[in-house]
């Protein structure tokens, strides 16, 4: 049986990093073992994506608190022409947006969790919205360079984990009030393309569904030996892993260069890992 | 929960609508009882989301933490759980735009620079230095990193204090008594002090002090700040209140009424961190402002004789009359005696591994304390241990990346990629050989040395490394081709990245580190150790390079030296949180006294060593500030006397004492050499107060 950290909670980040490579998941989440690697450098193209996306979203939650466009503006003003973008397309999208899909209480920045297979799982949402009739919708903000087709996105387990984490944990918000998975509906809102976001509708048969799934993936989990997380099959899940030196899978100049080239393939990797809960920020 | 007390359920089930001052000693069940209510109110259906716990420092949220990880728990929001500082810095960051320029910073359209303590002892650096040279501090003889701590000190206790910055130097003049020549120095330190606060407005810097100042005037009387914290928590669990700061206490009481339930927890007796702003007596103001006052005063932790022991060293720290000591009490308290400190070192592990194979106690129920843990005595009570065959686990909170060999290789390499700081960092034979033994896999230390020589000449000043076709062959065939081919690999790299235009520093350490130190043949390959300390040296330089505001840039070479040279001379010590946070716990632990009084636990047995020290009692060295003067209790304008001084060198020992003894279940051992570590003979008001106890319990002995 596997022991873990005595913090540690299960999220759609870990649980990703497990999907692509048990051995990822055991290094980072069980061992969490530091490793020093290009990721980690402000020169590349991910950290910088990173660093992007941070101000965008803390951006977006200053804007959901209430504080005056103006004065977001004014610091807006002051940030790269990527974040001057993104934020006028984004600001364009929420006005005309306000008396539909933001129509409710807002709640920025939530963190859900709840108990499953003996552990917790938790999700951090970048914007919840409790619409008067009782509609709910889960919004994700995504600033990955070109938007993900719905086929994939459906696979990816933040769209199990978040709507599964809210029909459990929903009561948190809504002070008893009941609400059907149904009425759920998840939408990823793209920098790179801010006027058609990807709309993934929930339903009692998913909820059941990824139920399922989410046990037998956290039972397995739990189950293994320290000695069960062998290394991804799929050497391109190590192309930006933080531990590929350390497990020996080098990735020359010319694989990365090809690797940005397969744009014909979208990657499922959301390289914004500060969707990873903190549980406790000082 | 299991195994609560009448009082503690009492509590627990107390109406949800309650404002609770809850207050006893260490070990009465008050944090257990707080876990309770917690479970109690999410439970009753109060959404986690609604409740904030507040707590002095990270390890005493632990409980909370536990608990709130706990499967069982129903779905739901997340409790939120923060120190005062965290809240401020998270409320600064989300609310900036709303206060920035009310403020009077210069940019206030662009984010803050967070510093930490670290960079801003840089920052602080870079503005005194140059009026060191003019003749500031000039009678002083004082390392220049503790000068520019103890300026931000006085920063950091103003603003607790809620008081303006520009009276730190007036306060400390109004209570000196000594020589003129010191009000001097107050006058130096007020005006650095000033000129570290413009210095931050002009350049959006946030060192701890200024968020603490932006929370207190800014934050908490903005309506819309107001609205979002009322709006978010309707109940507050505030734990060791007595450890916090006033800024804490203040916040508390303005938030109380707004609150639909507050439990607020106070430790008599406790009040450690007066050092660092802890203000009990401020704490304790709040319990008028609580309907409901519980008091617990059963100990969970003590049988008699450990309360008769806990009375007898009360009264001889006290000078009052002490009680008859019950029969038992000579178990209680024992001696590991011994002329010099080696011996009794010795001794002292002898009785550890009596506690342990012989007695049955579970070595994480034995502590090891001393008033401070220095090098030499982790390390040789360490060893001592671990050839004994027991787990051993020390707790210093830190260590400076710099004294690690791995970071100081690190270091010599990124020198030698970038040969024009050699002129402000220089690099010897000595320095490079040890660098070639850590990295070339096979490689021995005379032969890293002979490498070195061959290679390296420290007087060109160039930096450059020979070829290793260039070295003799007889010395060749010494050093062996294999070595030589690594060496070959190492260097190359290292030429090649000269010859290119400078990288931010942490990529260069990222690059060598992947390109080559990691590849087979290197020592660095798969070693956790190695990554570990390069992981947390690359994030120290990241931080020092975030911690440049926009408006004062510097290109990566400038930068990088600028980092090279502020850790070596220590302003920057990179301190890095060891392993020890993620070893078993399974383990005796060796500690300062004042950090396991903070981690909030008992244990059966305590061993304390250097009773003799002064350092139980007195407060350290600090001659450009002072702990009580700046300090909400302190009148202004008042003399701080000698008498002062001896006033709370006696409190401080009878809470330190008083508090350790109740955090420990069945019994203490005093390991004393007459000779203590620096060869001195031992005195000191604990060693008097230990002695007066002994003497007791052995006169009623003999005449028992």
């Amino acid at each position: 049986m596997l022991k873990l950290p005595v913090d540690f909670t299960f999220n759609q980040s870990n649980l990703q990093d497990f999907l692509e490579c048990p051995r990822r998941f055991y290094l980072g989440h069980v061992r969490r073992l530091l490793w020093p690697n290009r990721e980690m450098s402000s020169e590349s193209a991910n950290q910088r994506r990173l660093q992007l996306g941070k101000t965008f979203h803390h951006l977006a939650q200053q804007k959901a608190l209430g504080i005056a466009d103006e004065k977001i503006q004014r610091q807006v003003a002051t940030q790269s022409l990527e974040i001057q973008s993104w934020w006028q397309t984004f600001s364009e999208w929420w006005e005309n947006s306000v008396n539909r899909d933001l129509n409710g209480d807002r709640y920025a920045e939530t963190i859900l969790t709840t108990g499953l297979s003996g552990s917790r799982l938790v999700a951090k949402y970048d914007l919840l919205v409790i619409h008067p009739e009782g509609d709910v919708t889960i919004f994700d903000w995504k600033t990955v360079t070109h938007p993900i087709p719905t086929k994939y996105l459906s696979q990816h387990v933040q769209s199990r984990v978040y709507p599964f984490v809210f029909s459990r944990a929903y009561a948190a918000l809504l002070s008893g009030r009941k609400i059907a998975p149904e009425q759920v509906t998840m939408v990823y809102w793209f920098t790179a393309d801010p006027f058609h976001p990807q709309r993934l509708t929930y339903h009692s048969r998913q909820y059941e569904v990824d139920e399922d799934y989410l046990i037998h993936l956290l039972t397995d989990i739990l189950q293994r030996t320290d000695k069960d997380f062998p290394l991804t099959t799929n050497e391109k899940h190590c192309a930006h892993c933080v531990y590929r030196t350390y497990c020996d899978r080098r990735v020359s100049d010319k694989d990365e260069e090809n690797r940005l080239d397969e744009n014909d393939n979208p990657p499922l990797v959301f390289p914004e890992d500060w969707e990873q809960v903190s549980e406790i920020n000082y | 929960m299991q195994n609560l007390s009448a009082r503690q359920n009492e509590l627990i089930q107390l109406p949800i609508h309650s404002i609770i001052f809850l207050e006893g000693v260490a070990g009465t069940g008050k944090t257990t009882a707080a876990v309770g209510r917690l479970l109690t109110l999410i439970q009753q259906g109060i959404p986690a989301q609604q409740i904030f716990i507040l707590v002095p420092q990270r390890t005493l949220a632990q409980p909370y933490r536990e608990v709130t990880n706990d499967p069982d728990l129903p779905p739901g929001g997340a409790v939120t759980i923060l120190t005062i500082g965290g809240l401020a810095r998270r409320l600064v960051e989300l609310f900036w735009p709303e206060i920035a320029e009310s403020a009077g910073f210069h940019y206030p359209e662009v984010p803050p620079t967070f510093l930490t303590l670290e960079t801003a002892q840089y920052f602080m650096a870079k503005l005194v230095r140059p009026l060191l040279e003019k003749g500031y501090f000039a009678s002083l003889s004082l390392d220049p990193n503790r000068l520019y701590s103890q300026i931000l000190d006085n920063l950091n206790k103003a603003a607790i204090i809620g008081i303006p910055y520009t009276e730190i130097g007036g306060r400390l003049k109004s209570a000196w008594n000594g020589s003129p020549g010191q009000l001097r120095v107050y006058d130096d330190v007020q005006e650095c002090a000033s000129l570290f606060r413009q210095f931050c407005f002009e350049h959006n810097l946030l060192d701890f002090s200024l968020q603490i100042d932006l929370f207190l005037t800014h934050l908490l009387p903005n309506p819309m700040v107001k609205a979002a914290l009322n709006q978010q928590y309707r109940h507050l669990i505030a734990d060791n209140l007595e450890e916090d700061i006033p800024v804490t206490h203040e916040f508390i009481r303005q938030w109380l009424p707004h609150l639909e339930s507050a439990l607020l927890i106070y430790d008599l007796g406790g009040g450690y961190r007066v050092f660092l702003g802890a203000d009990p007596t401020s704490a304790y103001s709040l319990k008028d402002r609580c309907s409901q006052k519980i008091q617990f005063d059963a100990s969970f932790i003590h049988d008699d004789p450990q309360r008769n022991l806990l009375e007898m060293m009360n009264c001889s720290l006290n000078d009052i009359l002490p009680p008859s000591p019950t029969s038992e009490l000579r178990t209680r308290l024992q001696t590991i005696s011994q002329r010099f400190y080696p011996q009794m070192l010795d001794l002292v592990t002898k009785r550890i591994c009596t506690l342990i194979n012989e007695e049955g106690i579970s070595p994480q129920e034995i502590v090891v304390l001393a008033p401070y843990l220095n090098d030499s005595l982790r390390f040789s009570l360490t060893n001592r241990l671990e050839r004994a065959g027991i787990p051993v686990r020390s707790h210093r909170p830190s260590r400076a990346l710099r004294e690690e060999a791995v970071i100081r290789t690190m270091l010599n390499l990124a020198v030698l990629a970038h040969p024009q700081w050699l002129e402000r960092v220089p690099l010897n034979k000595a320095d490079l050989a040890a660098s070639f033994f850590l990295t070339l896999d096979g490689l021995d230390l005379i032969r890293a040395q002979l490498l070195a020589n061959s290679v390296y000449f420290e007087q060109n000043k160039k930096g450059k490394l020979a070829p290793f076709e260039k070295i003799a062959p007889s010395i060749q065939e010494r050093i062996t081709y294999r070595i030589g081919e690594k060496y070959e690999r190492l260097r190359t790299w290292i030429t090649e990245y000269a010859s290119q235009p400078a990288q931010e520093l942490e990529l260069f350490f990222i690059r060598i580190f992947d390109e080559i130190l990691t590849t087979p043949g290197f020592r660095f390959y798969q070693n956790e150790r190695a990554g570990e300390l390069v992981a947390n040296l690359v994030e120290s330089v990241q931080k020092f390079r975030w911690s440049i505001p926009p408006s004062l840039p510097l290109g990566a070479a400038e930068s990088g030296l600028e980092y090279i040279q502020m850790l070596q001379e220590g302003v920057i010590a990179a301190q890095y949180l060891r392993s020890w946070e993620r070893e078993a716990s399974e383990a005796v632990f060796l500690a300062p006294a004042y950090t396991f009084l903070l981690a909030n636990r008992a244990v059966d047995v305590q061993i304390w060593l250097d009773i003799g020290s002064s350092g139980w009692y007195e407060r350290l060295f600090q001659p450009l500030t002072h702990p009580y003067v700046l300090s909400r209790n302190w009148e202004n304008g008042k003399v701080w006397t000698a008498e002062d001084e001896q006033r709370v060198s006696q409190q401080n020992l009878s809470r330190i004492v008083l508090g350790l003894l109740r955090r420990c279940r069945r019994m203490v051992w005093i390991g004393f050499s007459e000779l203590g570590e620096s060869g001195f003979e031992q005195r000191g008001l604990l060693l008097r107060a230990i002695q007066r106890t002994l003497e007791i319990i052995n006169q009623e002995q003999s005449n028992g």
